[in-house]
Order: C-alpha cells, then sequence, then structure tokens
C-alpha cells in the first residue's frame, strides 16, 4: 500500500491504526537494542506509547530488514515534555519496538 | 514472518520499561532472533507501578519518570504537585537514570501519596510513608521484582 503525506507530517493512517490498536491491547514489546537506548536516552515505556500514539508516520525513513523479512516503520513524535522522538518499530502479529532516537533537535 | 512461541523462563529480565524488571517465571517468545516475554505490557506497567509503589528502596531517575509517565503528568505538573516552583528539580532527578535521585525522604513520600490518589486508594499505608519518611530505604539496586 502507498501512503501520502505533507512537508508537517500528515499521518499514514492504517499504519498509525494498526499502532494504537496494538498500544491500546498491550501488545507492544521493546527489542534489546531498543531497550538499551531508551536507558541511555533516558526513555521509558509510557513516554514511547506517547510518541506513537501522538506521532506520525515518517514513511520515507521506512526500511525493509532483509534479515528477518519485514518492514520497519519510523514514527516521529513528542514525548509529554516535548522531547521530539523518532521510534522505529515492526509489526510482526505485535508491535516491537526496534530502535529509539532522540531527542531531535 | 510469524513470532515463534518458546518456553517458560525463570528469572527473565527485561529492560523495556526503560528500567530492569525481573520476572520469576515467565513464558517467553522469540521474535526478530531475542526472547521478550509474552505478555501484555498495559498489565506490565500496571504491575511495575504497584511494585513501585510499595518498594523499599530509593526511586531511581528512571523509576521516577516510569511513575510520572504512568501518572499522565510533565515534569512541571509533578514539579507543582510536590510543592516546587517548576519542572527544574524533576528533570535533574530524572537524569540520575539507574542511580537514586537523591531527592529527600519527605519529597519521595510525597510522591507515593500522589500514586496512592492516582490508584484512588482510600487509605494510604501508613508503614510505607513512615519507612519513606524515616529515610531508611536502601539505593536502588537490581531489577524490579515483578510477580507475573
Amino acid at each position: 500500500m502507498f501512503y501520502m503525506t505533507t512537508d508537517d507530517g500528515v499521518k499514514s493512517p492504517e499504519i498509525m491504526r494498526q499502532i494504537r490498536s496494538l498500544i491500546g491491547s498491550g501488545r507492544i514489546r521493546v527489542l534489546k537494542h531498543a531497550a538499551s537506548r531508551m536507558a541511555l536516552r533516558c526513555y521509558t515505556l509510557p513516554e514511547i506509547e506517547q510518541v506513537l500514539i501522538g506521532g506520525f508516520h515518517e514513511f520515507e525513513r521506512d526500511e525493509y530488514d532483509q534479515n528477518h523479512s519485514v518492514w520497519t516503520h519510523a514514527i516521529r513524535g513528542s514525548t509529554r515534555d516535548g522531547r521530539e522522538t523518532r521510534v522505529v518499530v515492526a509489526i510482526v502479529d505485535e508491535l516491537l519496538v526496534v530502535t529509539v532516537v532522540g531527542p531531535l533537535k | 514472518m510469524k513470532a515463534r512461541y518458546n518456553k517458560v523462563v525463570k528469572n527473565f529480565i527485561y529492560g523495556g520499561l526503560g528500567f530492569p524488571v525481573i520476572f520469576r517465571s515467565v513464558e517467553v517468545k522469540e521474535v526478530m532472533g531475542e526472547l521478550v516475554p509474552n505478555i501484555n505490557h498495559r498489565k506490565l506497567q500496571d504491575e511495575a507501578f504497584l511494585a513501585l509503589l510499595s518498594a523499599n528502596f530509593k526511586f531511581s531517575g528512571a523509576h521516577l519518570s516510569f511513575v510520572r509517565n504512568y501518572m499522565g503528568l510533565k515534569q512541571e505538573d509533578l514539579g507543582l504537585r510536590l510543592g516546587l516552583s517548576g519542572h527544574s528539580m524533576v528533570s535533574k532527578w530524572e537524569k540520575k537514570r539507574a542511580d537514586a535521585t537523591g531527592m529527600s525522604s519527605a519529597v519521595e513520600a510525597g510522591v507515593r501519596i500522589l500514586m496512592y490518589e492516582y490508584l484512588n486508594k482510600s487509605q494510604i499505608p501508613t508503614e510505607t510513608v513512615i519507612l519513606v519518611l524515616s529515610g531508611d530505604l536502601d539505593e536502588p539496586k537490581g531489577p524490579v521484582p515483578i510477580a507475573a
């Protein structure tokens, strides 16, 4: 499926709908690399969920992970305290947090 | 790519909340080449919040950040609720990451009272508050135990 977006980041509807649904039902998992990034950059899971729920899909940063044969999606948003953050996720039955980048300027 | 279901693992340490928690026994499954706990993360956050509420150790920066965000508060909101002038002290405490926040015992007791209020508990267990106020808490060390 192909999604259009604008410069100010219109949300990609289907991916974002899936992400919100998975978070709402608690079907989110954090992979080891993401957990270490979170600890290093002072993020906790409620903040990551906040970014994913309120953020937008940066579809131009999506990548195909050949090792695991899955697409990873970049979601950009803000924490409650205004830290601009990018969260990279994959959807494999559940929402997998692959890495966390931030705070972005 | 499908997740593969695996087995029950004892003493599994998981860092997905932003700080380590330890499961005494949990079902794990393999996804993208690594084992993750096969549990509902909404329930996990609820359990971690409750575990921190009655913990007999001081909060680390990551614990405080988790508790605040779980309650849906900005740093400034928490600061004001604790009688501080703004967000700066809360930000300083949270930047301690895995180390103790360095907040006073009275303030830490205040945080735990806010946690009880958030949970709409009608009665605050005074022994917890007394323990915190007495400053007789251990330093944060090791993962937070989760019964699930």
